[in-house]
């Protein structure tokens, strides 16, 4: 067979006569994206999606069916094959119904395999379900009792009754680890010869240096405090979150190699500069640990503390003296934490005093609920105005609020109503309404006007090369899994910067979405009976409010087992493999380009290996060849013509009435999610950004 | 109350309060070695030149746009402590000492109202009395928004 010269983007290439441009481009190392080329099919050159550019020729050619000539100037990855190729991709994606990653996961800050960690507890794979959320998360024990479940506003399982309990879920493999005694330590790359000074060992630190700690680099933590975890440690009681909870999944990052010294606070016993000159890179998360003071008149007597000051010395001393009329001014789960806490340490009496209504309190729902129970006191539409002493104790002057207008926030503004001060006596007061970023010891970053540090959303890159910020310093006060998720893409950033990479983060690929609940169809959960969620045994009130046992008892492996059965699984079976995702995450495809009719969601589970889901075909027409050209079967055809063109099992049935042993093979020709296997659980699949481990 | 004889006159004195307010956020912010005070502070200066880039239009025949606002009190700044401003104060209390300020001015507008016989200064202090309230509240929803999260 003679040899052909031509030219491949610009450089002399050779190629056997009869060779495709597509195949002589991946010969030489070009990647030419397809969807309905397939080695073992005749070229169809459908997709057009593997369109290049001839010299010559007015119009673009697919490179699945040309073959290379003698002297051809062939152009595979210039800004016109590019932008094709796009366009392509952008018409395909524009009536695609499905979703890549299921709607829990997108709205889970730290973007954990939801599906996939449900799916492994639902059929009592617990270790691999463990494994899987360690992949994407540390900490998963203390994000399980205190997280604000972000994923379960997502959760499809509300149209037909209520969400999965997802974060509870997510707990019961921790919880198993204890019982079961199972030994835990990540896998971890070979050491990179780099280390790293990690500020602050609350979520994001720890998230940050767990990672790293992967990645390997060597990691050195720095924490103004006698014993890791932050906010999680000093700002919610143990009631809510036990020490021995912390100190463990702590002592897997320990294992790792990081090195911890506590009782050391930047500004006092180590600088910015210090650090920088000792380490390779710096990883500030100092958290927002100071508290907004009430400014009223006489918020300085004795008595008068804020809710940060009070849970870190309980949780410091569980013992502390209290007086028997405690009052807590503020509605976030601070307030709601000092509250019962007060309880616990044996208050008579504990009142909350918010500004606003109720339904505006921002504290979780279950917490204020719980706080009730154990007979704390809730006054809304109160503010305090002065603080006075009296005998051995405070009178606190109050004036009742009514609402005004809404603000940014959509809460209702409340207003002062002239006239209606009133005064009560209290023995403390305990001002829990809001902390703040205190970042005066690292006064050459660039930061807000209120103090917190500018860093890139993506990286966490400071105005400092090499130094690094993420959590509640960047953000202000916030909820302890979004500082997980930055601790997370600050600590791939690092990796990058340290190797002398382009630092983006942690890269997330294309996602495609069905849209808001609202938009889903009504087939989607028409075969889901109700179902109740099961709830999270509890201690009743009686037995604990007057100690600091952990409250939530945690699921039995029967309740776990049955709530994990009620997940839809939604997302795809292939969304790490399909050639769709991946084309559209390198191309930057987008689905609203084109406007037009969306396919309808049709999805055959009637087989008992397979599954299809027509609403996710894409017409390459492999699987129809496939059954033609291999399998000598006609049991996948095309049906209609144009735009209605569809590809369905013969004459329109279910996959269950085809009598052929060949259907599971047709699941390797299809490019996309539109058939695959039942055994393709969403729980085998590599979740997103997964770690190299050791080789 | 020979000052304020015309709606001119009036003008000039609040364009003047507002001047001294750009002064004294400035003179604070020169003084600050807080890079975030600093920020603060020159912020604060630039809203200022701002209140008094309107008024210096209400004189040149852009009245309407002055004082048309009814913002709600939210008497946050009542029940707050005083601030001594200084070079060294947290963002918390420069914006005590802002919502402290555009009180003053509110409520000395409010009182000229009332001191004065001639209707349309009467409507003139009335106006600039709202139009300072509602730069306090705009100061007020960034304290409530900033230290107030909670509560």
């Amino acid at each position: 067979m003679s040899t052909l010269n031509f030219t491949l983007n610009g450089k002399a290439a050779t190629a056997k006569a009869g060779t495709t441009i597509l195949d002589a481009a991946e010969e030489a190392g070009y990647f030419i994206p397809t969807f309905c080329h397939h080695k073992e099919l005749k070229p169809f050159a459908s997709c057009f999606v593997c369109a290049v550019e001839v010299e010559g020729r007015r119009s673009l050619v697919p490179s699945c069916s040309t073959e290379v000539l003698e002297g051809m100037v062939v152009n595979t990855e210039n800004e016109r094959t590019k932008s094709a190729r796009k366009t392509c991709l952008d018409l395909l994606l524009s009536d695609h119904v499905g979703d890549c990653l299921g709607p829990c996961m997108t709205s889970c800050p730290a973007g954990i395999d939801i599906p996939g960690f449900v799916n492994h507890i639902a059929e009592g794979r617990d270790r691999e379900a463990f494994d899987l959320i360690a992949n994407n998360m540390p900490l998963a024990g203390c994000l399980g009792r205190v997280c604000t479940r972000p994923c379960e506003t997502g959760c499809r399982r509300q149209l037909v009754e209520e969400p999965v309990a997802i974060c509870q879920l997510k707990r019961f493999p921790s919880d198993q680890a204890i019982k079961q005694g199972w030994e835990i330590l990540p896998s971890k790359n070979p050491p990179i010869g780099k280390n790293v000074a990690i500020v602050g060992a609350g979520p994001a630190g720890l998230s940050a240096t767990y990672y790293l700690q992967m990645f390997g680099a060597d990691c050195t933590v720095f924490d103004a405090h006698e014993a890791p975890g932050g906010m999680i440690r000093y700002g919610i009681p143990s009631y809510r979150l036990p020490r021995n909870i912390i100190d463990g999944e702590v002592a897997v990052i320990e294992k790792l190699g990081a090195v911890f010294k506590y009782s050391t606070k930047l500004g006092v016993d180590v600088s910015l500069e210090e650090l920088k000159a000792e380490f390779n890179a710096v990883f500030l998360a100092l958290g927002a640990q100071s508290a907004s003071g009430m400014r009223t008149p006489g918020d300085d007597l004795p008595g008068v503390k804020s809710g940060i000051e009070f849970l870190g010395a309980v949780s410091r001393d569980e013992t502390l003296p209290i007086g028997k009329t405690v009052v807590v001014v503020g509605g976030g789960n601070t307030a709601i934490d000092a509250a019962r806490t007060a309880l616990r340490l044996g208050a008579e009496s504990v009142s909350i005093l918010y500004r606003r209504e109720r339904e505006q309190m921002p504290a979780w729902a279950e917490e204020i609920d719980a706080a009730l129970e154990e007979g704390v006191k809730l006054e809304t539409l109160v503010a305090p105005v002065k603080i006075e002493p009296v005998g051995d104790g405070l009178k606190l002057t109050c004036i009742r609020m009514e609402l005004g207008e809404p603000d940014a926030s959509g809460r209702c503004r409340p207003v002062p109503v002239e006239g209606s001060d009133f005064s009560i006596e209290v023995d403390e007061i305990i001002a829990a309404i809001g902390q703040n970023v205190d970042s005066s010891m690292v006064a050459e970053l660039d930061t807000t006007s209120w103090g917190s540090i500018n860093a890139d959303e993506q990286t966490g890159q400071t105005s400092i090369p090499g130094v690094f910020a993420g959590g509640d310093c960047v953000t202000g006060a916030d909820i302890a899994v979004n500082a997980v998720a930055a601790g997370r893409r600050a600590a791939f950033a690092i990796r990058q910067y340290l190797l002398g990479e382009e630092m983006v983060g942690d890269p997330k690929g294309y996602n495609h979405s069905m849209g808001e609940l609202d938009q889903i169809p009504a087939a989607v959960t028409q075969p889901f009976e109700k179902e109740r969620r099961i709830p999270m045994p509890h201690l009743e009130a009686k037995n604990r409010a007057t100690n600091f046992e952990e409250v939530e008892t945690g699921f039995t492996e029967e309740m776990a087992r049955a709530e994990a059965a009620r997940c839809m699984e939604c997302g795809c079976r292939d969304a790490h493999e399909c050639s769709l995702r991946d084309f559209a995450t390198r191309f930057g495809a987008k689905p609203d380009r084109f406007a037009g009719n969306k396919r309808e969601y049709r999805r055959d589970d009637s087989h008992a290996v397979l599954v299809y889901e027509e609403h996710k075909c894409i017409q390459c027409g492999s699987c129809v060849r496939a059954c033609d050209e291999l399998l000598n079967s006609s049991c996948m055809g095309f049906a209609g013509r144009g735009f209605e063109a569809r590809v369905k099992p013969a004459l329109d049935r279910k996959l269950a009435l085809i009598n052929s042993g060949e259907l599971p093979k047709l699941v390797e020709f299809c490019p996309v999610g539109a058939l695959t296997l039942k055994s393709d659980a969403v729980a085998t699949l590599q979740p997103e950004g997964f770690l190299k481990t050791e080789e | 109350m020979e000052k304020f004889e015309s709606i001119k006159q009036t003008l000039d004195f609040a364009i003047e309060r507002e001047q001294e307010a750009v002064d004294f956020y400035t003179g604070l912010a020169e003084q600050s070695d807080n890079a975030s005070l600093k920020k603060t502070l020159v912020a604060f200066a630039g809203v200022e030149k701002g209140h008094k880039e309107k008024l210096q239009a209400a004189k040149a025949g852009a009245f309407a746009a002055v004082g048309n606002v009814q913002s709600i009190d939210l008497k946050i700044g009542d029940y707050l402590v005083d601030v001594q401003p200084s070079p060294e104060m947290s963002f918390q209390d420069a914006l005590v000492v802002a919502i402290k300020r555009e009180k003053a001015a509110m409520d000395l507008y409010s009182d000229l109202a009332k001191l004065v016989s001639d209707s349309a200064l009467v409507a003139l202090f009335e106006k600039l009395s709202r139009e300072e309230g509602t730069h306090k509240n705009s100061f007020e929803a960034a304290y409530e928004e900033h230290f107030l999260s909670e509560n």
